[in-house]
């Protein structure tokens, strides 16, 4: 490792803070006495390149390094391998500039008041040391964090399924002011393409770049599209998509049930299997360095820390669909993260917490409503609160919000009360949860279905039958798990701009010739190279909104699905939602829809049908405002609004938020479930809507056997299994409390025989919706989806010629 | 107050009371005549056939339910007195109710008291005040307090299981990791049970000291008597199960000191009644064995309960002198469980009582306060630092609060206990440098300026040094002149405006007046044939009829709607603007249905009633949007924006009434049910036309 040095040169200075993430400087400007030397120089670099070709990790920051590769450059070369930091040279017009990387987390960058000359010894294929240089190019300084600019405040962070964001709040500003983090993705050479709101919404997906040595080194790992790209490159590396649905407690007794993966990196690899939440650790960690890397270097060309943020407070938001002990998990996971990775002045120190702020549908309606009440300032709350739905002229709202996120669907039914300060016109406002669904079925269902229709496309045109299954094996070996992964990823990307076609309000999506050919390429040990003739050919794949909308119909719970639900039963259990809201007189006024794939409009419609509600009280985030009013990244709305309402939430600044306890009452009948032809059904009831909770019930288990407790909500209507209960033991039949805490949640003391498995609804124990992880296309149950898609086959999978693809535009 | 301004502050609280009784008194006709539908058989059959009509009846039957609309208002004004264990509040009332401390009913002589409410309200009779009466915490209240994060965190730790039964609770210690296991006196396995009714406390049981003092102090273990302490409907209770299920007590007493320093008589003192609340942040007792930690969090949630039940009218927050509040972790609770509101008023009806005067004599630091110039430059008077920085500063998460009221007071047992000398020879000592605090050159003096007390102050060192007043006496006196002074606006606040009686004697109205005229007759049938014949090209069953209809015709018409001049019309243009947008969506359903021109009238009569109630309820009156300018660029689309969604609002109004089935034959109308009617909506206007002045009189906002 480098000592420190000193340098009597007079070249530039980058200087970065430890622990800050991987750091990139492009366009670092050269001493002007080395201008116009690019040739000599690039021709030691050139040299130097050649010796440490030896070196992976070179190449690996050769082919990912988020730096322009279409300039006059040359290649990356280390300064010392084990300092992990790099450079190269580029020529910019008449100017010579330096890229530079610097990985604060490992290796020289991590330690404080290091110096580290980038020098070149002229002839010599080799970095030097200062003595004896010919070129000191520049500078690296690693300099302590208190030295820099520091601004207190806090982090507010809604991990996502689909994207993470960030706001880092200062100390003392206004919720307008509150700054959305813009990160970027070190190892991304595409990063020029990428879309502009991407680096507000960072993809949640990782892929292992560099696995790194020692347990304690810092990987490297790619977030975002990018890792989607790699997945299909290296296929055996460890990659998670949606990391979020794997955070959840294992009791002891179920840990033998928590899945694993191995620690594989494009470069490198650890030894043993690990659980997968460790790799949602790294995830998070990872994504906590970007967003420091994008506070103190915002467009990765600072040469000083723009500023160091005094972490005061991390604020999370959670999903509904977390029990209270997967939502302590990942506070607990986030403050270890945390206090590891943040430099904390004494005072911020002692005052540094990590709370959970609210539920995602809470800070959805904090967003909404705070953005209303804003506009219509304190004066006009009674129409701000109209064009919210209560036409009655009262101070409250009663908002539903359907978040139908990336992995998980979060129903809640908030009653909103308001209060003006006439001393000073702010306005008090008290939240109270008086509903809430949680559900494991959301977008990512969507995707099954669209994968499903693509993987029947390729059985009915191509005849590929092979399983894509990667732990299943090929009944033709040319066809390896490689090939397996490359299909499923590029079919996840066809999925993807398929949901993006369907999201607009006429939107058909169609596979197109060219990426029709891209998804037969892993498929060419099983059918060859396919020529273009046949892919003008019919059979088509063209899917539009009623061919999505019927597919969804047909995906329900059933004795086929063994119990398990659908995407519509999202809706079903709407209609029974509105039933029982309306039977207490507390029908929503308005019901807001987040999430990215509430955006396809028929989710709108069937919401609103299921709800009993005209179209215009079913609104999306974007359709809250008049356009001139929305906020910059409105499009992106569907993911910002969690963590800028949770912002709001706490700092609302004259609109200030209180949440109420729920009721303490019981929603659901809640009780034995037993099969029937029509579904499950309650068999007998402990609990009726109404009473209070918690509430303590005996259950008897016979021997060997399981009893499963749900709750519904009607005596005969549809129930939800929310636990199981099972007697280990062969002869003896016990009696268990168990204490029903709320319509979803159930405790029971250890006991020698019987075993409590909590269930979340959709099945949190089996992930059903992770094509993407193991490649398992509609196997939940076998061929489910497939019976579904194929009862409107002609609609989808067309016969007709495409005029466009006549054209030949697939070239 | 003089005798005058009281005698008129008494005849205005009579008349409120009497008021708020004769609004009550036609609410609640209204609502008990209309259930009874067979008296109407047109108001019936209207809510069979019209949602928004039942709608309105079934919240106006929800408010009748209200217990105080089920009580009349008697005009007593609840006086709770709140503060921290230690504070002297114990002492403080035992000097202020000595009969009720002779009788053994106050038990001073412990600082462990049992966390529950005591009432006490004034009566003349004798045998009245022998009635004690106990309630208990329902079920719900007793789990919503055992399921206390803190409270279900520390049973947890602790390993004491909590099992919720339908009819109980069972606290289960058997199990529990307490170190002072081998000392308890009590079963680990404990039942908690709500009485199911009030407890009233046998005349021989109140001649008994031992039950007084098991119910009303935290005995050592070595005195407790493990046996039961009272037996009720079938079930015995011991000292620790009545310490948990005993909400609170309720004593008559003659007010015998009130009455001598109020110089009030027996008809006004009966007004006020007094509510002793356990002390705030009372911390669980070894005593309570396996439900200490269940009875550490009482205290607060009965205060909540009382702050949620609306029956604290006006707060005494009492605070020993020298000491911080600690009222912010209250209101923190109570913010966390009320309705934005509650708290707003609290200022208005709060009275900050310091207890323990003799301490600016005897705290050294105080002393330096005003005996050392420099000091109180420095860091403030000694009212600055006991009053502002200890106090007021912090009894509010939000920041600084401002009390109704600032008395002094102090206890003649402590005094004279600490100083050993004569309470009047003491007092006397300090009188002249009270007074020098008074005077513009007095160290204080600009504290208790700012504080608004300045001329106050002066009358309560009078009281102060008095013996037989102590200003306990001043304290009292102050809380009736505020109970004259702020009893109407109180009275009328909670049994007019929270109870939400106006709020759904307007709703009533207007639903009425929808479908019957003036003089009582319905036009239900005119209306609802004019609804099917005009709104006939809307699909009821496909939502995106009503969103075709409006988007081809109103949202572009909106969009044309030109504002300018509006900077002419600051206070009408919203309203203006509404009106174009209602008459256009009115013309587009004629047109759209054609209908026979009678048929158009009524319809456009029945859409033009509307159209001033519904302005009025959704903010166009009065709208305070700036008007679009070059300030303002985004008014207008802000306000384009609200009329798209209320010509949806307005059709779907439309729909739900065109939706109403029933039986035509009930829209015909008898005289005599014609007359009921009629009689309602007069009610009813009566009802609100009083509210209104009442509210006004007395600077209610609605």
């Amino acid at each position: 490792m480098t000592k420190n040095q000193t340098s009597v040169s007079n070249v530039y200075q980058l200087i970065v803070l430890p622990k800050t993430g991987t750091q990139i400087c492009r366009g670092f400007p050269l001493p002007p006495a080395m201008q116009g030397q690019y040739a000599q120089l690039s021709q030691t670099i050139e040299k130097l390149a050649k010796a440490q070709a030896e070196h992976e990790i070179v190449g690996l920051v050769e082919e990912h390094a988020a730096c322009d590769r279409k300039i006059t450059h040359t290649p990356w070369v280390a300064i010392d391998v084990q300092d992990y930091i790099f450079f190269r040279l580029t020529q910019v017009g008449n100017e010579t500039q330096l890229d530079l990387i610097v990985d604060t987390m490992s290796g020289a960058g991590a330690m404080a008041l290091n110096k580290v000359p980038i020098s070149l010894q002229k002839g010599i294929p080799k970095l030097g040391k200062a003595f004896g240089t010919n070129f000191h190019l520049a500078d690296v300084f690693v300099e302590e964090h208190l030295k820099a600019r520091n601004e207190i405040g806090s982090l507010i962070v809604d991990f996502g399924n689909s994207g993470t964001a960030f706001v880092f709040s200062r100390e003392g500003a206004g919720p307008r002011e509150a700054r959305l983090i813009e990160t970027n993705n070190p190892f991304d050479p595409d990063y020029q393409s990428r879309p502009e709101g991407e680096s507000n919404i960072l993809k949640s997906n990782m892929i292992v770049l560099r696995a790194g040595n020692g347990e304690t080194e810092n990987p490297w790992i790619v977030l975002g599209t990018r890792a989607e790209e790699l997945i299909q490159q290296a296929p055996l590396a460890t990659y998670l998509y949606a990391p979020k649905k794997y955070v959840r407690y294992w009791p002891e007794h179920l840990k033998a049930e928590e899945p694993t993966m191995p620690f594989q990196g494009l470069l490198g690899q650890r030894d043993r299997l690990r659980p997968v939440l460790d790799f949602v650790r790294i995830t998070l960690e990872q994504m906590f360095q970007y967003a420091l890397a994008a506070i103190t270097n915002p467009l990765n060309t600072s040469h000083i820390p723009e500023f160091y943020p005094q972490i005061a407070r991390v604020m999370l938001t959670y999903p509904l669909t977390w029990r209270k002990v997967d939502q302590e998990l990942f506070r607990d996971l986030v403050e270890r993260i945390s206090r590891q990775l943040f430099v904390h002045e004494d005072r911020t120190k002692s005052q540094f917490t990590v709370e959970l702020i609210c539920s995602e549908p809470m800070a959805v309606a904090a967003f909404v409503l705070w953005e209303n009440f804003f506009h219509f300032d304190t004066h006009n709350l009674r129409m701000a609160a109209s064009t919210l739905g209560n036409t009655d002229g009262n101070d409250e709202i009663r908002m539903l919000v359907v978040d139908i996120g990336g992995g998980s669907t979060d129903i809640a039914c908030i009653d909103i009360k308001w209060g003006i300060r006439e001393e000073d016109e702010s306005v008090d406002v008290t939240f109270k949860m008086i509903e809430s669904m949680r559900f494991n079925r959301a977008g990512d269902r969507l995707s099954h279905l669209i994968a499903t229709a693509v993987k029947q496309f390729l059985k009915q045109k191509y005849s590929i039958n092979e399983p894509l299954s990667f732990k299943q094996p090929s009944r033709n070996a040319a066809f390896t798990r490689n090939n397996k992964r490359k299909a499923v990823s590029f079919i996840a990307e066809l999925v993807e701009k398929a949901k993006v076609a369907l999201s607009s309000d006429d939107g058909t999506w169609k596979l197109e010739p060219r990426d029709e050919h891209e998804l037969l390429r892993p498929f060419e040990p099983l059918v060859g190279v396919i020529g273009e003739d046949k892919l003008i050919q019919a059979p088509f794949l063209k899917i539009d909104h009623g061919t999505l909308e019927q597919w969804v119909q047909g995906d329900r719970q059933s004795l086929e699905t063994n119990g398990e639900p659908g995407f519509m039963d999202i809706f079903l259990y709407l209609d029974e939602l509105q039933r029982s809201l309306k039977a207490k007189d507390r029908a929503p006024h308005v019901v807001v829809l987040s999430g990215r794939s509430t955006r396809m409009p028929f989710i709108r419609y069937q919401t609103a049908k299921h709800l009993g509600l005209p179209l215009h009280r079913v609104r999306t985030l974007s359709e809250i405002l008049p356009e001139s009013l929305k906020l910059h990244n409105h499009e992106n709305m569907d993911k910002l609004a969690v963590v800028l309402g949770a912002q709001r939430f706490r700092f609302g600044d004259h609109i200030r938020f209180v949440a109420l306890e729920d009721e303490p009452i019981f929603n659901r009948f809640i009780g034995t479930v037993r099969e029937t032809p029509n579904g499950l059904k309650l068999n007998r009831v402990h609990v009726q809507p109404g009473d209070s909770r918690p509430r303590t019930i005996t259950i008897s288990v016979d021997p060997e056997k399981a009893v499963r407790i749900g709750h519904a909500f009607r005596q005969d209507g549809v129930a939800q299994v929310i636990a199981n209960l099972s007697n280990k033991s062969r002869n003896q039949r016990h009696e268990v409390k168990i204490k029903l805490l709320d319509d979803f949640s159930v405790e029971m003391r250890a006991h020698e025989d019987i075993l409590l498995a909590e269930w979340v609804p959709g099945g949190n124990d089996i992930i059903v919706d992770n094509f993407n992880d193991t490649g398992d296309i509609d196997r939940e149950p076998e061929d489910f989806m497939t019976r579904i898609i194929t009862r409107n086959q002609s609609a989808w999978l067309r016969s007709e010629v495409d005029s466009k693809a006549e054209e030949g535009d697939w070239e | 107050m003089t005798q005058a301004e009281t005698r008129k502050a008494n005849a205005t609280q009579e008349d409120v009371v009497k008021q708020i009784n004769e609004v009550l008194k036609r609410f609640r006709s209204v609502v008990d005549y209309l259930q009874k539908q067979e008296t109407i058989p047109s108001f019936r059959t209207l809510c069979q056939t019209t949602p928004v009509v039942k709608e309105a009846f079934d919240r106006t039957v929800a408010a009748r339910c209200n217990s105080r609309v089920e009580q009349w208002c008697d005009g007593r004004i609840n006086c709770a007195i709140i503060g921290s264990s230690g504070n002297g509040k114990t002492t403080m009332l035992d000097e202020m109710f000595p009969g009720l401390s002779e009788r053994g009913l106050l038990v001073t002589e412990v600082t462990d008291t049992t966390s529950q409410a005591l009432h006490i309200s004034f009566s003349e009779n004798q045998d009245e005040r022998n009635e004690v009466v106990v309630n208990s915490w329902s079920h719900a209240q007793m789990v919503s307090l055992m399921e206390d994060d803190d409270v279900k965190r520390q049973n947890d730790t602790d390993g004491i299981n909590i099992e919720y039964l339908a009819d109980r609770v069972v606290v289960d210690g058997g199990a529990a990791k307490l170190r002072d296991v081998q000392s308890f006196k009590f079963p680990l396995r404990t039942e908690l049970r709500p009485f199911p009714a009030s407890y009233r406390v046998p005349h021989t049981q109140l001649n008994d000291k031992r039950f007084l003092v098991a119910l009303t102090t935290k005995q050592l273990s070595a005195q407790i008597d493990r046996g039961s302490l009272i037996s009720f409907d079938g079930n015995a209770y011991n000292a620790l199960q009545l310490r948990a299920v005993v909400k609170e007590v309720r004593l008559k007493d003659g007010y015998k000191n009130i009455l001598k320093w109020s110089k009030r008589t027996p008809q006004e003192a009966i007004r006020l009644q007094f509510v002793d609340t356990p002390g705030i942040s009372v911390q669980g007792s070894e005593k309570d064995e396996v439900l200490r930690h269940f009875l550490g969090k009482k205290s607060n949630h009965i205060a909540l309960q009382m702050w949620l039940n609306d029956e604290l009218d006006i707060v005494v927050h009492l605070v020993l002198c020298g000491r911080n509040s600690d009222f912010a972790e209250l209101w923190r609770t109570l913010e966390a469980h009320c309705e934005p509101g509650q708290m707003d008023d609290l200022s208005e009806r709060l009275v900050l009582a310091v207890n323990g005067m003799n301490r600016y004599f005897s705290d050294k630091n105080l002393i330096n306060k005003y005996e050392s110039p420099d000091q109180s430059v420095s860091g403030g008077d000694h009212f600055a630092i006991t009053i502002e920085d200890n106090i007021l500063q912090k009894m509010s998460p939000r920041g600084r609060i401002k009390p109704a009221e600032i008395c002094f007071f102090d206890s003649k047992s402590i005094v004279e206990a600490d100083k050993r000398q004569p309470y009047a020879d003491y007092y006397r000592s300090c009188q002249a440098i009270m007074q020098s605090w008074t005077e513009p050159s007095g160290v204080g003096y600009g504290t208790l300026s700012r504080l608004g007390i300045l001329d106050g102050f002066k009358e309560n060192i009078a009281a102060l040094v008095d013996p037989e007043d102590r200003g306990q006496g001043y304290l009292v006196r102050k809380l009736f002149d505020l109970v004259d002074r702020r009893g109407p606006y109180l009275l009328v606040k909670k049994f007019l405006v929270r109870t939400k009686v106006f709020t759904e004697v307007e709703n009533l109205l207007e639903a009425i007046n929808t479908y019957y005229d003036e003089l009582g007759s319905l036009n239900r049938r005119a209306v609802l044939d004019a609804l099917l014949s005009c709104l006939q090209f809307i699909d009821l069953d496909d939502p995106r009829s009503l969103e075709s209809f409006i988007g081809d015709k109103i949202d572009q018409a909106v969009d044309c709607i030109d504002f300018s001049g509006a900077d002419q019309r600051l206070d009408t243009w919203g309203a203006e603007a509404f009106r174009k947008m209602t008459n256009l969506l009115k013309r587009e359903i004629i047109a759209s249905s054609n209908p026979l021109p009678d048929i158009a009238i009524e319809f456009e009569r029945h859409f033009d009633a509307q159209v001033p109630n519904w302005s009025s309820r959704w903010g166009y009156d009065g709208l305070r949007i700036p008007v679009p300018s070059v300030n303002s660029p985004n008014s207008a689309d802000l306000l384009r924006y609200c009329l798209k969604l209320h010509a949806r609002e307005i059709m779907l109004r439309l729909m739900a009434e065109q939706e109403s089935t029933g039986d035509s034959a009930g829209f015909e109308q008898s005289p005599e049910d014609r007359k009921r009617i009629l009689q309602i909506i007069t009610w009813l206007k009566e009802a609100r036309s009083m509210t209104k002045t009442l509210c006004a009189s007395h600077g209610v906002s609605l």
